[in-house]
């Protein structure tokens, strides 16, 4: 069904016109109502003291908060933006992706000076996201975070009707490297003890991924194929499974990213090491493989590390090239801008994986992805068939 | 994990060497900050506002606790995080309570956790019973959220290890569990129970598959590969049906009601008071379900109310047993204090481990985020003041809950006596709404009808609408929980079950469920 829609079609189908209409009426009136409330709270709750997170970005965007949609005709004429413009999440409120994109929008929303909506559309493996920011208008109010390699996974994999080239790209947001975790207080300490202990114990040793297709089962199903290994994988669908799992011991290992597991629970679980040929700084005590000496593993970057990146329909560069710009040039100032850089400090050291490349290099990102998921594809397909 | 949130412990330790002049220095360091905090005027604003908000957004169809932090989420942007926080953690607490008046009022639960409450609550509104149903509701849903707050400051890291504990086999045990309530749901047959309550787990089914994410009965449909939303479906089957029953039969209230309206006013607000403190162990019993299972990442408000009234109702005397679903005050009690329990419960291992405990606490890490503060090992260090200023306004929250509830009880229960020209035509429209705003899919709206539809024809022909919800909800965390449980024992049933003590205390609980089941039907 989904595929009748023609992307190339470069008429904006008033179905989709439709659609979002629907939604910013619905948005409209479910929030305005609760904005004028809350917006005597507002008024003095910004300058109220005792700011433990001693967050500045908040504070700015005081003359244009108070309601996420009220205030349309602030910038008057023809200033862009006029209205709130939509960021779309495909993962659910509080997952990793949801809050990379909330810490910054309250900066971005200062430096383009209007407001942002982040609108979280979960499920499908990010493909009814994905659906959403393909279908959008590409008039410069409709963006998206989105996360790789989940992005191409859900048309290799899935049967999303999009493809690379139907988005315009923003700019990257961080990248997040694959690590394997163990729970604390088991025999194994590295990675290279891991296998050793993987070799001895066969089917009965279990490794937990996030998601079925994505950087942490490609690892897994690298090390597994390199090694001949027999352990069992489990998909425990989402980040904050995986961490319950480690915490309580339910599995022998995990394949997560450091700054998704965060870095607070270091205490708490052992790095066996990450999935790269460099180490990263954010859990630095845990080795690469590379360093480890795993010379035999294939090391597929940049499919082996999570990045988040921003990205709009296409179309937006080409009808609206000043709004692109616009989009493109406050994006790079927000992600450089102080405000963001606290926030995302405290928010479990973002700060220190943050990674900006300009869109041509985004996109280039997104390519090698592309190229990488469909060289592994065979050994996807085996896992996806249950073998 | 015991150090997870040791400085609560450490704070309660220094905290008894007292200073009986000044009640401040009860409590130490961090904790005696975190009420200054919470002592500003604008922060004590946004409590009441916040629990109001909440209460109104929950009695709602279709908003549940979830749905209305995520749409207040924004809204907060431009406050400061202790007012933001402390505004949604209120209006959370608000919302579960709130989706209980209109299950007592007019028999269309408000969100998921409060589905069990119209079994009791609406049959003493048609008794004319309202503001007695609605003051126990109150009274109960406050004091039980007061206790829950208690365990959050005074026993977070023992039930974060119970959390903890809770793994995938657990999570598919509990929810057999509470699915062997479906016998218990009123009025019904046995077998008519068992074959709506498979349909509804058929249903969940629908979507990706949990652990390869192949697609299951999509039909193509990129919005059906995360299936059928429960909370669309709840609409549809209860407040889309029960608005058209309504139609048909004309009014709400049974009786004429002049006699029992007479006897309304604060007089049904006291009795209730009364009845529920002649009831401590009903009430506990709710609370302490309410507060486990809040706890544990994946089950809500939504879970807790069914275990508790299956519960209340195995653990009652047998002539109290059959009376529940006749208009009873257990009923009510079982249903609401275990969902306001939840709130402190599931705060437990979001702020101690960062592990949602629930689908609301999961919204409210994304609020987190905006804010600046990452919840987790060592929260208290990083963001101590303003923790201890939210858990502290959990009992002010409650407290108002209580004062709104007992207060407005008479008030709200003049709903149950408007024209139904007025209720029909108002609720289907919120159920609209309420149904689009779930995931922003013009497609619910059509599933909330075919939901509605069906539901009519499960009461012509006496099938209980509460099976397949029950299905739905629970469906997909058994699912979950069965599949990744069984890769982890690596497939071996006898593992599976017998993997923990917890397990095999759930299993005994099914098993003994059942076996009294089968004895009072064939008896």
């Amino acid at each position: 069904m989904m595929n009748e829609n023609d992307h190339n079609d470069s008429d904006p189908t008033a179905e989709r016109d439709e659609a979002s209409t629907r939604r910013r009426f619905l948005q409209a009136s479910t929030i305005a109502g609760v904005g004028a409330l809350a917006g005597c709270v507002g008024g003095g709750g910004i300058s109220s003291g005792s700011d433990s997170s001693g967050d500045g970005g908040n504070g700015g965007g005081g003359g244009s908060g108070g309601s996420t949609d009220g205030n349309s005709s602030s910038s008057g004429g023809g200033g862009y933006p006029s209205k709130p413009i939509t960021v779309v999440v495909p993962w659910s409120q509080g997952g990793g992706t949801d809050r990379s994109t909330r810490a910054l929008t309250p900066t971005w929303s200062n430096v383009i000076g209007g407001n942002f909506a982040v609108q979280n559309y979960s499920g499908g493996s990010t493909q009814i996201g994905g659906e959403q920011m393909y279908n959008a208008t590409p008039n410069g109010y409709n963006v998206g975070m989105w996360n790789l390699p989940q992005m191409p996974a859900t048309w290799i994999f899935q049967d999303a009707s999009y493809r690379a080239d139907d988005f315009d790209y923003i700019g990257t947001n961080h990248a997040d490297p694959t690590l394997w975790i163990a729970p604390k207080g088991r025999s194994y300490g590295d990675m290279n003890e891991f296998l050793e202990y993987a070799r001895k114990n066969g089917g009965d040793v279990t490794v937990g991924l996030t998601s079925a297709v994505g950087n942490t089962a490609l690892s897994a199903l690298l090390v597994k194929d390199t090694y001949d290994l027999e352990f069992q994988l489990v998909n425990l669908e989402g980040g904050s499974s995986v961490r319950k799992a480690i915490l309580a011991g339910d599995v022998d290992a995990a394949v997560n990213q450091p700054w998704a597991f965060n870095p607070a629970n270091k205490g708490k679980a052992t790095g066996l090491g990450t999935h790269t040929e460099e180490s990263q700084s954010l859990w630095p005590s845990v080795p690469s493989f590379d360093e480890l000496g795993l010379s035999e593993l294939p090391y597929p970057e940049p499919a082996t590390v999570q990045w988040k990146l921003m990205l709009a329909p296409s179309g937006l560069q080409e009808q609206y090239p000043d709004r692109y710009e616009t989009l493109v040039a406050t994006y790079e100032k927000a992600m450089m801008a102080d405000p963001y850089r606290k926030r995302a400090e405290d928010l479990s050291g973002l700060s220190e994986i943050i990674e900006y490349n300009p869109p041509e290099e985004t996109q280039k990102i997104v390519e090698e992805n592309v190229t990488k998921m469909n060289e592994y594809k065979p050994l996807f397909d085996q896992y996806l068939s249950g073998n | 994990m015991i150090d997870a949130s040791l400085p609560l412990l450490i704070d309660l330790v220094r905290s008894v060497a007292p200073d009986p002049s000044m009640p401040v220095a009860f409590v130490s360091g961090v904790m005696s900050e975190g009420l200054g905090v919470l002592f500003q005027p604008i922060v004590l604003l946004a409590v009441v506002l916040g629990t109001a908000l909440g209460i109104v957004f929950g009695a709602i169809p279709g908003f549940s606790a979830t749905m209305t932090l995520i749409l207040l989420t924004p809204v907060t942007i431009p406050l400061s995080p202790v007012v933001a926080l402390i505004l949604l953690v209120s209006a959370y607490g608000g919302a579960v309570y709130g989706g209980s008046i209109p299950a007592i009022l007019i028999n269309t639960p408000g969100a998921p956790g409060s589905v069990v409450t119209c079994w009791d609550g609406y049959e003493l509104t048609r008794q004319g019973r309202a503001v007695y149903a609605l003051a126990v509701s109150a009274l109960v849903s406050g004091i039980a959220g007061l206790i829950a707050a208690s365990t959050l400051l005074l026993a977070a890291p023992f039930i974060a290890e119970f959390a903890l504990s809770f793994g995938g086999p657990e999570l598919f045990l509990l929810s057999a569990f509470a699915l062997t309530i479906i016998p218990a749901a009123k009025d019904a047959s046995l077998t008519k129970g068992l074959l709506a309550g498979a349909f509804g787990l058929l249903i969940g089914t629908v979507g990706n598959d949990p652990q390869l994410a192949r697609p299951r009965a999509t039909f193509g449909l990129t919005i059906l590969r995360d299936g059928f939303d429960y909370i669309v479906v709840l609409i549809g089957l209860f407040v889309f049906t029960e608005m058209i029953r309504l139609a048909m039969r004309g009014s709400m209230v049974n009786t004429g009601g002049e006699g029992a309206t007479g006897a309304g006013g604060y007089a049904q607000t006291i009795e209730g008071i009364r009845d529920v403190l002649a009831r401590p162990v009903d009430f506990l019993r709710a609370t302490a379900i309410g507060t486990l299972v809040g706890s544990l990442p994946g089950a809500g408000a939504d879970v807790a109310n069914f275990v508790s009234y299956n519960e209340a109702q195995r653990w009652a005397s047998e002539e109290v047993a059959d009376r529940y679903g006749t208009g009873i005050i257990e009923g009510v009690i079982a249903a609401d204090a275990s969902n306001n329990a939840t709130q402190g419960g599931a705060l437990i291992p979001t702020l101690t481990l960062g592990i949602p405990g629930s689908g609301s606490t999961a919204a409210l890490l994304g609020a987190l985020a905006i804010h600046g503060i990452q919840p987790g090992p060592g929260i208290f260090q990083r963001s101590g003041p303003l923790v201890y200023a939210m858990i502290f306004s959990l009992f002010l929250g409650n407290a108002l809950i209580l004062v709104y509830g007992l207060s407005g009880s008479r008030y709200f229960g003049k709903v149950a006596y408007v024209p139904i020209r007025y209720i029909i035509p108002g609720v289907v429209i919120l159920a609209v709404v309420g149904a689009l705003a779930v995931r922003n899919a013009p497609f619910d709206i059509l599933v909330m009808f075919a939901a509605g539809l069906l539901g009519l024809v499960f009461l012509k022909y006496d099938y209980p609408l509460v099976s397949p919800v029950l299905g739905v909800i629970l469906g997909s965390i058994a699912e979950t929980g069965f599949i990744q449980g069984w890769l982890l024992n690596q497939q071996d049933p006898i593992a599976f079950l017998t993997n923990s003590a917890v397990s095999v205390g759930l299993l005994v609980l099914i098993v003994l469920s059942l076996a009294i089941t089968f004895v009072k039907n064939y008896r």
